[in-house]
């Protein structure tokens, strides 16, 4: 029954960068769908490019790579993939603030998975 | 001749220990030299190390067991052929006492002897090189009189100078560069006794010959 | 080239250790911790045993004369290049005049006291008898058989064929695998020799009460302090071998572990014998910190070993796989 779930369904797609979902159920068909309004900076997501655990700041470290409001350049640093003893870097492809992490320090993510989300910076968006 | 089995014990899990049984002696030296040139050809060990009546085996890893090398050491070693060393006779002038020898006093109060009488018990003896160890060059040598004979110290010296003469216990020697030591030095002499460059660094060898002669004691 | 600007370094150049010369009186010597060194040296597409730069004195200052790509393993030591933080375990690339500084080791989710800096083609000193490391004992190997000195400059050797990949890392074998006994830093132990000849009590102390690593440790060997140890009846020994990890108890006491650079021979009684696989550990436990000792045996031993050879064998693997994805891409 997708309409039981359609208000946390929303909430989850509200953090997300999806614009259309379609939930279809014996009953009928649900549409959701959010608008990017023209006035709001543009986000972007920062994404997993690999299967792996995602961390927040280096093992050895108590401070997270980025904080929400920071500025971060692109090619910066955001956090770290780790597979087995292995950790690669996750990159930010653009410019940006820092709104938060999607998934907590130490969570497994697949591929493609948005970790991060980048609003883009108000003189950007002037320019 | 060797009925006694010698003791095996670990050093960890890189290394065996072998002691040979009874009191020290240049006959069951030569034995531990022999078994030290058999066991080097056995291909778990990486290294056969002799010391004073015993020897040192380090491993190759891994191994899954000690108890193969264990075995074949035990049967070896009544079995090998003692091995003679005649080597070369080298003599050091030693400075007895003084600020060279700083434990002068600590041997004499240990052995109820004088000054004379203790320079004269070390200088008497040729010294056979059992072994080498302790730092780069430095010679075991056996054959001291048991009589200035004295335990090493309670806690060691931090850095003691190359040509120290020293005793620990039952042993002489001469330390061959700077360093820690827990024995008791009673003089000092100079030579070179370790030259990395050279394919054989060591100035000496086990089987090789150590004689003191007195240069000169301070009181 | 790298070039020393630390006045008091205390550092000196090691690799895995000089094997093979324990006849002529020559200890093994080589980084307190291996596993940092061999780490750091796979990161960077070395071989395993290529020497580096291990530092236990800081803060400790290095410029770069060349462009040079580098990893700092060991401690966290809060390294900066030209001021900009640089990750620990973690390939960095250096232009030709930059300085690298490290400072006091952090505490952190583990605590280390020695930092390695490994270089992409290795610390290029001669080899002295089969090694690199210094031998400070008998004054060869290493940089001039001796302790890093202001205005020193270390050769570094060729790296693999360019291009090679920077910004990734490993991580450190001391949160992958933690050892702890009731709270304080564990380290194996298998019985020795005259463990037997020390009394109950003291056999009983040695395995349940905590250690301290007193000031008076060094490469040489770390000095514990804690509750006497006392022989049943007064032991004098021959002379003979000894491998790292002797714990040997003068009459005194109070044990001594004998580390890298150890002498090669020995005589005091020994209680036990830190197993191989756990040396690294001990080399990074800082002064003034406890430890605790906890039985092992062979089998033991050989799983601990078995262990830190497939972390290496893990880190070898991926960063290669990583490294190759990177060059290609």
């Amino acid at each position: 029954m997708p309409f039981q779930h359609v208000a946390e369904i929303s909430a989850w797609l509200a953090g997300s960068d999806i614009t259309r979902l379609e939930l279809s159920g014996p009953e009928g068909v649900v549409r959701l769908g959010q608008e990017v309004a023209p006035a709001t900076p543009a986000s972007v997501a920062v994404r997993s490019a690999g299967v792996g655990v995602f961390l927040h700041r280096h093992p050895l470290s108590t401070a997270a790579f980025v904080a929400p409001g920071a500025r971060v350049a692109a090619g910066q640093m955001v956090g770290l993939l780790q597979v087995g003893v292995l950790l690669m870097p996750v990159l930010a492809p653009s410019a940006g603030l820092a709104v938060g992490y999607l998934v907590p320090h130490g969570q497994i993510v697949g591929f493609g998975v948005a970790v991060l989300t980048l609003e883009s910076l108000p003189q950007e968006a002037c320019a | 001749m060797s009925e006694a089995v010698p003791l095996v014990s670990l050093l960890g899990d890189t290394a065996l220990l072998l002691e040979a049984p009874g009191a020290t002696s240049l006959e069951a030296q030569r034995r531990i030299w022999a078994l030290a040139r058999e066991a080097q050809t056995w291909p778990e060990i990486a290294e056969a190390v002799p010391g004073m009546n015993n020897l040192m085996l380090t491993v190759h890893q891994p191994l899954p067991s000690p108890a193969g090398v264990i075995r074949r050491l035990q049967e070896a070693w009544p079995a090998v052929v003692p091995l003679a060393l005649a080597g070369r006779v080298v003599e050091l002038p030693v400075t007895y006492g003084g600020e060279g020898g700083p434990h002068m006093a600590d041997v004499l109060a240990h052995t109820g002897l004088d000054v004379d009488e203790v320079v004269a018990r070390h200088a008497a003896p040729d010294y056979p090189v059992y072994a080498i160890g302790s730092h780069p060059g430095y010679c075991y040598l056996g054959g001291m009189d048991p009589r200035i004979a004295t335990p090493r110290r309670h806690s060691p010296v931090l850095r003691l100078p190359g040509g120290s003469v020293s005793i620990g216990g039952q042993q002489t020697g001469v330390s061959a560069s700077d360093g820690p030591s827990g024995w008791n030095t009673i003089g000092s002499t100079t030579m070179c006794f370790f030259d990395p460059s050279l394919p054989q660094p060591c100035l000496l060898s086990p089987g090789d010959t150590i004689r003191f002669r007195v240069a000169r004691v301070i009181r | 080239m790298i070039e020393i600007l630390s006045q008091t370094a205390l550092a000196t150049v090691q690799d895995l250790g000089r094997v093979g010369a324990l006849g002529f009186g020559v200890g093994t010597s080589g980084a307190m911790d291996n596993l940092a060194l061999a780490a750091g040296n796979l990161l960077l597409g070395n071989a395993e045993g290529d020497a580096g730069v291990e530092v236990q004195v800081f803060p400790f200052d290095v410029r770069f004369q060349a462009a040079c790509t580098f990893a700092v393993t060991g401690a966290d030591c809060g390294a900066t290049l030209d001021g900009v933080p640089v990750l620990p375990w973690w390939v960095c690339a250096a232009r030709a005049g930059q300085v690298l500084q490290l400072r006091p080791p952090r505490v952190a989710a583990w605590r280390g006291s020695r930092a390695y800096l490994c270089l992409a083609g290795g610390v290029d000193v001669p080899v002295a008898l089969g090694s690199r490391s210094t031998q400070l004992r008998g004054a060869f190997g290493g940089h001039a058989g001796r302790a890093l000195r202001q205005g020193d400059v270390l050769p570094v050797g060729a790296a693999g064929a360019a291009p090679r990949a920077v910004g990734f890392g490993v991580q450190p074998a001391g949160l992958v695998e933690p050892l702890l006994q009731d709270g304080l830093p564990a380290i194996r132990v298998m019985p020795a020799a005259e463990h037997d000849c020390y009394t109950p009590d003291s056999r009983a102390a040695f395995w349940q009460q905590p250690w301290k690593i007193t000031p008076q440790s060094d490469r040489y060997g770390f000095r514990l302090a804690g509750p006497s140890l006392t022989p049943t009846v007064p032991l004098e020994l021959r002379s003979h071998g000894i491998v790292p990890g002797v714990i040997q108890v003068p009459h005194g006491g109070q044990p001594i572990v004998q580390m890298r650079d150890a002498q090669p021979t020995g005589g005091y009684p020994k209680i036990g014998t830190v197993i191989d696989a756990d040396l690294w550990r001990l080399g990074q436990a800082p002064i003034g910190s406890q430890i605790r000792f906890v039985a092992c045996d062979w089998a033991g031993a050989q799983q601990a070993s078995a262990w830190n050879r497939r972390y290496l064998d893990d880190i070898r693997r991926l960063t290669a796989l990583y490294r190759g994805l990177r060059d290609r891409g």
